[in-house]
């Protein structure tokens, strides 16, 4: 996964670079965490592809499911009006992704589903 | 058996030419008059004439005299928001079934006005929703058969691929108000409030019906200088605690012609402690690749520069997209009209009636007030 989230950073990056997103304003991410890896760890990773992709860390961060061992949901929001949600679970099958992706700009969506 | 006769309260450039398509095309219903308010303003009330017209049917400037006809039996509101729920309260106290837009209005007061008539005339009610759509059916049954476990999280999101998106200007931050005075503008609506009522919906109906106990809300101006001009968010998220410690996300917003293949995603993602499981209407489709044109965003139009209704003329009509075709796809509020005129057969009400649509919108009414205090907001919302 590891691989598979650096690879996923740079080529959403290079979209917001090219400006073919607009303004990045928002970024939902549900996601697996990999088999024997902890939910926090993975949430952290994806949350800082956000950080990364929005220019900065951001100002609040609201956690959910903390401890039940199933998921973790995060809501985030950015000083610049940006804002983030990210779940991450510990549960798949029935065909879900390993991460479902979408980063809404001003003026175009990105989406990745593998 | 005679047919019931639908009274459109509601003008054109409203989701009311859709419920009055729908009503039209039920084989025990038919349309019997068009029904302004006295004292509308002229504009509103040429709208209500204009689709009077369309449809060839009268139009009364009196909405009470128009409930009082006999052959009326249900009224599909849709007024201005800040005017649904005296509407809808007046058609339920002169005894009709109220097919209600959504969502159900803009206040608390209003909110408990719309449930107070409604539990006190019995009356048929029911505000329209997807929830009936077969991807929505399929999320509730893999929950209800324990596919997942026991639930502990679910995710709904529905964004409309709608407006010219881009116009924003660089470095926008929206600072959201308590102050929820006004929903109507000619260029602009209130996106988490209107289109997250769905999402809302998905999670009533695939959770069973758990209630609400908190929401967290944040809302954006991400696309459109319409919507930043008017005061009103284009984009929202809320994330709330569910009965039995559910936690809750939505998505809810309009983000513009280009950023979809189709109308825009719609998503539920339900996490179980057996289990993780997505549902999603355009998860089965086939793809069309040929050399007819991509889809081109349509010129404004002035009189719906967002494209929230039909368009004012055939120079400003979208063309369609073609490129994704969805597997099954139905007519989902032909459906949702067809098990309102069931109730009213059966004498039953609703899931999505009058006061569970009421605490749907309420959540929402809470996720603004969460966002302009920057803090979680307990539910219900205090009254008085």
């Amino acid at each position: 996964m590891a691989d598979h989230l650096e690879a996923l950073q740079q080529v959403v990056q290079e979209a917001i670079d090219d400006e073919r997103l607009g303004q990045p304003q928002f970024v939902r991410c549900v996601a697996l965490a990999p088999e024997g890896g902890s939910l926090d760890s993975s949430l952290e990773a994806l949350a800082s592809m956000g950080e990364s992709w929005f220019g900065g860390p951001a100002a609040s961060r609201t956690r959910r499911g903390e401890g039940s061992g199933v998921y973790l949901t995060e809501v985030s929001t950015w000083d610049t009006g940006q804002g983030a949600l990210i779940t991450v679970s510990a549960t798949g099958g029935g065909g879900t992704a390993d991460i479902d992706l979408m980063v809404v700009g001003s003026r175009g969506t990105l989406y990745h589903r593998a | 058996m005679s047919k019931y006769g639908v009274l459109l309260a509601g003008a054109k450039r409203t989701h009311q030419q859709s419920h009055a398509d729908t009503f039209a095309a039920h084989p025990d219903c038919e349309l019997v008059a068009v029904a302004s308010e006295k004292g509308d303003p002229e504009g509103r009330v040429a709208q209500y004439q204009e689709l009077a017209d369309d449809l060839g049917l009268p139009h009364f400037a009196d909405l009470d005299e128009a409930l009082a006809r006999d052959d009326v039996h249900i009224v599909s509101s849709t007024p201005a928001v800040e005017r649904r729920g005296i509407v809808a309260a007046r058609a339920m106290e002169a005894g009709k079934h109220v097919y209600l837009d959504k969502p159900l209005a803009g206040t608390v007061a209003d909110l408990d006005m719309m449930v107070s008539a409604a539990e006190r005339t019995g009356v048929v009610t029911q505000m329209f929703t997807q929830n009936l759509a077969g991807w929505v059916q399929d999320a509730k049954r893999a929950v209800q058969a324990g596919e997942i476990g026991e639930l502990r999280a679910i995710h709904a999101e529905n964004l409309f691929s709608k407006g010219r998106a881009g116009s924003v200007p660089k470095g926008t931050v929206r600072r959201e108000s308590e102050n929820l005075d006004r929903y109507t503008y000619l260029e602009a609506k209130r996106e988490m409030f209107d289109v997250g009522i769905y999402s809302l919906g998905f999670i009533h109906e695939v959770t069973g019906g758990l209630g609400f106990e908190s929401v967290l809300g944040h809302t954006g101006n991400y696309f459109f200088a319409e919507h930043m001009g008017a005061g009103v968010e284009d984009f929202g998220v809320m994330m709330a605690t569910l009965e039995g410690g559910v936690t809750a996300t939505v998505l809810g917003g309009r983000f513009g012609w280009m950023s979809h293949p189709l109308s825009g995603p719609q998503k539920v993602v339900v996490v179980g402690t057996e289990g993780t499981m997505s549902f999603d209407p355009f998860a089965l489709r086939v793809e069309v690749y040929n050399n007819e044109p991509d889809f081109v965003q349509p010129a404004v139009d002035p009189y719906d520069p967002m494209g929230m209704w039909g368009a004012s003329h055939p120079a400003y009509a979208p063309m369609p997209k073609q490129r994704w075709m969805a597997l099954g796809s139905r007519n989902v509020m032909a459906d949702d009209v067809a098990a309102f005129v069931k109730a009213i057969d059966d004498g039953t009400q609703p899931d999505m009636n009058a006061k569970r649509a009421a605490a749907l919108t309420e959540v929402i009414l809470g996720g603004f007030i969460s966002a302009a205090r920057g803090e979680e907001v307990s539910l219900p919302l205090p009254r008085g």
